[in-house]
């Protein structure tokens, strides 16, 4: 008998009952979800790995954490919300990050996460493995299947630990699981193991023979954990037959201990308790993170200024491949990830063309899961690798939300600051083609205004490559979208007669179209793949309209260089936003606000916007949809006569 | 077919950028004759009519009630009838369009071009020519397009509960926009100067045939000569850039019941006091039977307004647009022989000691003249018992000067002050 393993399953028991404790003093803010009787799996896996190695864990990731860490002040702290926990108190329970160590509340999300981080390894070629924890319930989640279906094809050396405890939240296992679990992982060739937790020897066992497995054999396995939580999911929605929950209690391994080594029991639980009690009188008097600590307040009103814009006469798809070639020639952390990317068809667009040929170790054409490829590109991203992902249509990167929403976007926050996620995710919008309603959306309004994500739209006078290499540089994740129109476009070749260009000091430049000699009296804000349809319709509607307008094309659509348009609405008083999506809730809309809340003098503002409807394929239906160049210039001209 | 007469829109002689049409007086295609009067028309300071100088038929470009811009050509008159005149224009039009190289014009500005018959030359530096643009050039408008732009929009809550509303006049909102165009810069300062009446009238007045009693004739008369010497206050104020005038054309302004205007006196400075005089009567009575003619409205180079006969003490008056200063004559305090008179000046053209300079010299100039040795005795004062006039003094005795109840100094007769 390993009775250090009992002091360390204990020692999980004691600090999870304390938090219990903790909450109902109101001393804890938010949620607990304790792994009381589970102990076992997070000692036999979380204990027996690497420092080096990794854990990607869920909502009940406690055990797991200390078993793998044995940093128990820094979570204890992070739960009693102090500065000093292990994420500054802003992910408490469910959002842990330590070195390897990291845990998020969404179920499933962290799968792919996990395989992400495997991946690098592998690409490192360093034999360091990893393991994601999820429940039963995660099993409903098709994302795991996603997850399971690459790790097996690509030989990803990560192990899923699933710690089936037969319930989810409160239902049992048996209304909402079909078949068979093992059976699930076996479909996909991924090797399996099973272990319980009321047999300590066997599960430690197991748990080493599963781990040398995948660190061998660098290939995925499945390590399915029947277990029973003795605690409620979370604390009072616990409707189960209190005899079931009696009977584990009585089979559960330290309530068998306690019983059967009483004294040495005792022993252990003394001293566990007394240290843990010194640990959060102490922790008391430290003092939670402030708004400044957390919050930095980032001024987008810089300086800049402008300086012609350069004619490359190259087309825009053929200078996005050329920087993935010299980059990816210099750099073998930058991997190329999507759908149909491989030699010779090399991407729906062709911007994949010839790399595969290349660079056959950094570029991965994937099954269609946009989910998991998207989630994979995150991990590649916190383990230190550059992840380009190509979702091959925008309409797809729906797909992906969750792992744009709450994975990307929130882990450098939640995490305290402690790791940064420079994904970069590319996707062509837009229609004029016939796709139809799920190819040709411009989905935009649902990227913008995220939390530390960055979004740019590409366009054809600003030299793709200029872009790209500032994307490359980033720590935080990017959206870049790029127009299906636009790729076989030449940069900047389309100069319009008695207006110069002119493009702005930024990090992601500000193109500004603007009369040669006269002073502006109207502005027009736009951005990707509306760039041209403005630009043709400038001298139009001069002649039409009278008015000399100055066109600002911005490269950063979120967070928005805002100054430049207040500067330019400024002088001209009048605003036209033209964008691809529709109106309502758009990128128009939010400029239009922001430019409202900065200038005081009253101002003619005008949102022009495809219809809200799905795009029709049929070509008379779409042309009268899309903003394109007639459309626009009616919406304008009608906006004048109102 | 050929055209006989073009009428445009007064350009030159009318500060308006529009007029209104008030009424026409023909059909389209309808035959006109000499003298005939065609349309009349509202300026921001009066109606007038236009006649025909030949014999023809009329097309109108416009309508009644419209506000048509200055520069614009309202009618043609043919030496047939019209019968589809839009095809001309759109072959002038293509015409011009191939001449023009790199400038982009509107079509609104286009059209004026081609109307008007404008030099296309006046452009060949332009990128885009807008109306603005030409009117510009043609001097019909001020560059400060933006400025109006930039002024804020106050927006008054009105409560019609408490209140009663009523439209401005027509002529009210031409009065704004006129006063507005150097008002709105808020950059307008007023000096204020006392000129001591003592004695002034006794030596004016037998100058004087109309307007005994009054400053206005020698305010005029001597402003014209300081003009001159000052120029900045014949000038105004226009992008960044003062422009000044060569001529000197003084005008006043009248209030009668026919609405605030300002009246001419051209190259006022070459005029004599009498001279000076007459006009004022007679633009007076032109005013009182609505016979101003636009010519007598134009073109005015500095303001006086003269509100002695209302009694005013002092007041603030208001810079006329293309002016940079005007000046307000206030009524005579008998009680003080005191008269102020004040200089409004556009600060953006000139400053305060300036103004002060430029004032003081004229109070010098008016006030010099009761000191002035004159040989003429002002012969019409007449006892104020008898109303004797001295003229017919005939024992050249002369008249007493005397103080009455009311505190105001008389003449009286040595009959009447002695006694029968």
């Amino acid at each position: 008998m390993n009775k250090s393993s009992y002091y360390n399953a204990l020692e999980i028991r004691v600090i999870e009952n304390k938090f219990l404790e903790l909450f109902s003093e109101g001393k804890l803010n938010g949620t607990v979800h304790t792994s009381v009787g589970q102990e076992f799996s997070a000692i036999a896996f979380a204990g027996q790995l690497q420092q080096t190695d990794f854990i990607f864990s869920n909502h009940r990731c406690h055990g797991h954490y200390i078993a793998f860490t044995g940093d128990k002040v820094g979570l204890i702290a992070e739960l009693m919300g102090k500065k000093n926990g292990t994420c500054g108190g802003v992910g408490s329970s469910q959002h842990l990050c330590k070195g390897n160590f990291f845990s998020n509340g969404i179920q499933g999300g962290i799968i792919p996460v996990a395989a992400g981080f495997a991946l690098a390894n592998k690409l490192k070629k360093n034999k360091n493995i990893g393991i994601v924890f999820i429940g039963d319930g995660t099993l409903g989640e098709g994302v795991l299947y996603e997850t399971l279906n690459i790790i097996s094809k690509w030989e990803i050396p990560l192990l899923i630990v699933c710690e089936n405890n037969s319930y989810a939240q409160s239902t049992q296992q048996k209304v909402n699981l079909a078949g068979d679990i093992l059976k699930r992982a076996d479909a996909f060739d991924v090797k399996t193991f099973k272990s319980n937790t009321w047999n300590v020897e066997k599960i430690i066992d197991e748990a080493e023979k599963s781990i040398d497995y995948v660190r061998n054999n660098q290939k995925p396995a499945f390590h399915l954990v029947d277990t029973y939580r003795l605690n409620a999911h979370s604390k009072g929605d616990d409707n189960r037959n209190e005899d079931e929950v009696k009977s584990f209690y009585d089979k559960d391994p330290l309530n068998v201990f306690s019983v059967d080594n009483k004294k040495l029991y005792e022993e252990y639980y003394n001293e566990i308790s007394n240290q843990i009690n010194k640990i959060v009188t102490d922790l008391e008097s430290v003092p939670e993170l402030s708004l400044a600590e957390y919050f930095e307040n980032n001024s987008i009103f810089n300086e800049y200024s402008w300086t012609d814009l350069n004619s490359e006469n190259v087309r825009q798809v053929q200078l996005i491949n050329e920087f993935f070639k010299e980059k990816m020639a210099l750099d073998d952390k930058v991997v190329f990830i999507g759908e149909d990317v491989l030699s010779p068809y090399g991407g729906a667009f062709k911007v994949a063309k010839d790399l595969s040929e290349k660079f056959p170790e950094n570029v991965f054409s994937t099954p269609i899961s946009e989910a998991a490829i998207t989630g994979i590109s995150n991990g590649l991203a916190l383990a230190g690798m550059k992840p380009f992902l190509e979702i091959m249509f925008g309409d797809f990167i729906t797909l992906a939300f969750d792992q744009i929403i709450n994975h990307a976007s929130k882990f450098y926050h939640m995490y305290n600051k402690q790791i940064t996620c420079p994904v970069v995710i590319r996707t062509p919008m837009g229609g004029g083609r016939g796709y139809g309603p799920t190819h040709s959306q411009s989905l935009e309004k649902f990227l913008i205004g995220i939390d530390n994500v960055t979004v740019l739209a590409l366009n054809t006078l600003i030299n793709p490559k200029e872009i790209y290499t500032e994307v490359l540089t980033e720590q935080h994740p990017v959206i870049v979208i790029e127009n299906k129109l636009d790729y076989g476009k030449k940069i900047n070749k389309n100069f319009v007669k008695n207006y110069k260009f002119e493009k702005s000091s930024h990090k992601y430049p500000i193109a500004k179209i603007c009369p040669v000699k006269s002073d502006p009296n109207a502005t027009i804000v736009t951005y990707g793949g509306t760039t041209n349809v403005v630009l043709n319709l400038l001298e139009k509607l001069f002649v039409e309209t009278e008015l000399k307008f100055e066109l600002l094309v911005i490269s950063k659509i979120s967070p928005v260089d805002i100054n430049v348009i207040i500067d330019s609405v400024q002088k001209t008083k009048m605003l036209f936003v033209v964008e691809e999506g529709s109106a309502m809730g758009g990128f128009g809309s939010e400029i239009i606000a922001n430019i409202s809340e900065n200038i005081d003098d009253k101002l003619f503002t005008k949102r022009i916007a495809s219809l809200p409807v799905p795009i029709p394929s049929v070509k008379s239906l779409e042309n009268e949809v899309l903003t394109l160049e007639q459309n626009v210039f009616n919406q304008i001209i009608k906006s004048l006569n109102k | 077919m050929k055209v006989l007469q073009e009428i445009k829109i007064p350009q030159e002689s009318v500060n308006d950028e529009y007029v209104s049409v008030v009424q026409m007086f023909f059909e389209n295609n309808e035959f006109v004759e000499i003298g005939d009067v065609l349309i009349e028309l509202e300026s921001s300071k009066t109606i007038f009519a236009i006649e025909s100088q030949v014999d023809g038929y009329i097309k109108y470009f416009c309508k009644e009630e419209q506000d048509v811009s200055v520069g614009e050509i309202i009618i043609q008159i043919f030496d047939q009838i019209v019968e589809n005149q839009l095809v001309e224009v759109k072959k002038t039009h293509l015409l011009f369009e191939e001449k023009i190289e790199n400038t982009i014009f509107s079509k609104k500005a286009l059209l004026y071009i081609e109307q008007n018959n404008i030099d296309n030359s006046k452009f060949k530096n332009f990128d885009f020519v807008n109306l603005d643009d030409v009117f510009l050039i043609l001097g019909l408008k001020n560059s400060s397009k933006n400025e109006e732009k930039t002024q804020k929009t106050i927006q008054i809550n009105v409560d019609e509960t408490k209140v009663l509303l009523e439209d401005i006049s027509k002529n009210k909102k031409r009065e704004i926009d006129y006063l507005k165009a150097v008002q709105y810069a808020n950059l307008n300062s007023l000096v204020n100067i006392n000129i001591d009446t003592k004695g002034l009238f006794l030596k004016i007045n037998p100058h004087l045939k109309y307007l005994k009693n009054s400053l206005l004739p020698v305010i005029i008369f001597e402003t014209s000569k300081l003009l001159k010497k000052y120029p900045e206050f014949n000038a105004y104020f226009v992008d960044n850039q003062i422009a000044i005038f060569k001529d000197i054309n003084v005008g006043f302004a009248i209030d009668m019941d026919n609405g605030l205007k300002t009246v001419k006196i051209s190259d006022t400075v070459s005029k004599s006091i009498q001279q000076i005089e007459k006009e004022v009567f007679e633009l007076s009575n032109k005013y009182i039977d609505n016979k101003l003619s636009v010519d007598d409205l134009s073109d005015i180079t500095f303001t006086i307004t003269d509100l002695s006969s209302e009694g005013a003490s002092s007041f603030v008056p208001l810079i006329n647009k293309n002016n940079s200063a005007i000046i307000g004559v206030s009524a005579n305090d008998e009680k003080l022989d005191r008269t102020t008179i004040s200089l409004a000046f556009d600060h953006r053209v000139t400053a305060g000691k300036k103004a002060t300079i430029f004032l003081r010299e004229l109070k010098n100039r008016i006030e010099s003249y009761a000191q002035r040795e004159s040989n003429e005795i002002d012969k019409s004062i007449k006892c104020y018992k008898c109303f004797k006039s001295l003229n017919d003094d005939f024992n050249d005795v002369g008249f007493l000067k005397v103080v009455v109840k009311n505190g105001q100094e008389k003449y009286i007769c040595q009959t009447c002050f002695t006694g029968f």
